[in-house]
Order: C-alpha cells, then structure tokens, then sequence
C-alpha cells in the first residue's frame, strides 16, 4: 500500500510502502513534475530497488532541464539502503 | 519456521509482505531484520515472475530462524536456469546520466545478507539467503 499526494507544504508525501507493485503510481504522479520538487519521505517505511528505479528516472529526466528532487524526512532504514546504493550522492538529503 | 506458496504474479506481493509481518512478529525482529527480509523477498521473488513468466506453477517461500540466522528460501519450478548470483552489479560510482537501476535489486540482497545460495536440479530453482543475528 503507497499513497503519494502534495502535502501543506507543497511537497510530494510519499507514505507505506514503495515496492514494485506501486511503480506504475508513482511514475504517473511524478510524470507530472517538470520543476525542483521536494519529496517528504516522513511516512514512507519501505522501499525497493523497483521504486528506487522510478525515482533515479526521475531525478535523469528533471536534470536534463536543470532541475531536481530533494528528499526529507527518510527514516534510517531508508537512509541506509540509499547510503548503500550510493543514491545519496544523487539526490540532496536533508 | 514458515512456509507459503505463492501464485507468481506481481499483484502476490501483498500477501507475500503478510506472510513476512507474521513471520517478523513471532519472531519479534527488529525494524532492520524487518527491511532486508522484506527486500530479500521482493528482489528474490520480482525477479523470479520476471525471467521465467511463461511458468505458472506457485512459488515457495520459507522463513525460518535459528539462535544465530534468519534463512529465506524461494522455490520456482519448471523454469530455466536462472543464477541471481550471475547478476552483475551495477556502476555506482557512474554520474547521474550514466546510472542505470538495472542490477541494483540482487546487490542491494547480497549487501543485507551474509551469503546468497542459489541450486538449479530439475527444472527447480532454489535461492537460499542467510542473514546472521546481531547479538
């Protein structure tokens, strides 16, 4: 289960659980992203290397009109597997 | 120790998360042993419906623990041989136009277990994973 909207502070909330079955949301609500955005990571527990895919495509795709995703509030499970994957280098997070 | 059978297919993945929850909550392990048994199962089990779609028969899973190790076993039969160990692992240290997802799942698995294990026999494939227990 994932739900991804904009929250009070005009960032994209993602929250539950990004496995490979929620791809296909999130790629349609981020589709329509064509500026810097900040993705509020408070509520999100999980996620694999299927939703980590979806958002390097997304950071590839905004970088090519010199724009970005900033990610907050990732819980150290999260911190971790980025950490390993060495998208923290990719992304900024605070 | 628990097992299940799966029907293999993304939309499993749901009761397969459950399926580990019960297994997470017996055994009362933490949040981290929680995110790799979660991970391993995914990467093992997305991986398995991707390369051999064409079978249909269920897909096994076991969870078990003993005083030192978490053990993760999945089980596809009437496949072809498949070794998640072949995978090569991805370019990390590439830019951010040169990156690519592909490989990230199966080095993400070998970075939260301490070995991966993998027995073709058959037409059956079984991929064992081991994650020890931090004292």
């Amino acid at each position: 289960m994932l739900d991804i909207r904009y929250n009070e502070a005009n960032e994209i909330a993602i929250s539950g659980r990004f496995d490979i079955t929620q791809v296909d949301k999130v790629n349609e609500f981020l589709a329509g992203v064509d500026t810097n955005a900040t993705l509020n990571f408070r509520k999100l527990d999980y996620i694999s290397s299927a939703g980590m895919g979806v958002l390097l495509a997304t950071q590839k795709r905004l970088s090519q009109s010199g724009h970005k995703l900033k990610i907050r509030e990732m819980n150290l499970h999260i911190r971790d597997v980025f950490r390993y994957a060495r998208f923290d280098v990719i992304f900024e997070i605070e | 120790m628990l097992t299940g059978s799966f029907k293999k297919e993304l939309s499993s993945l749901e009761a397969i998360f459950d399926f580990v929850d019960r297994f997470v909550d017996t055994h009362r392990l933490d949040d981290i042993n929680k995110f790799a048994l979660h991970l391993g199962v995914e990467e093992l089990f997305a991986n398995m419906v991707k390369h051999n779609p064409e079978a249909q028969n269920d897909i096994g899973i076991t969870l078990e623990r003993n005083e030192h190790q978490l053990l993760v076993r999945l089980v596809d039969t009437e496949v072809e041989h498949f070794d998640p160990r072949e995978v090569p692992s991805p370019e990390l240290h590439h830019d951010l136009e040169q990156r690519e997802p592909g490989g990230l799942g199966l080095f993400l698995v070998k970075r939260y277990f301490d070995s991966i294990d993998y027995n073709y026999h058959g037409g059956t494939s079984t991929v064992t994973l081991v994650k020890t227990l931090e004292k």
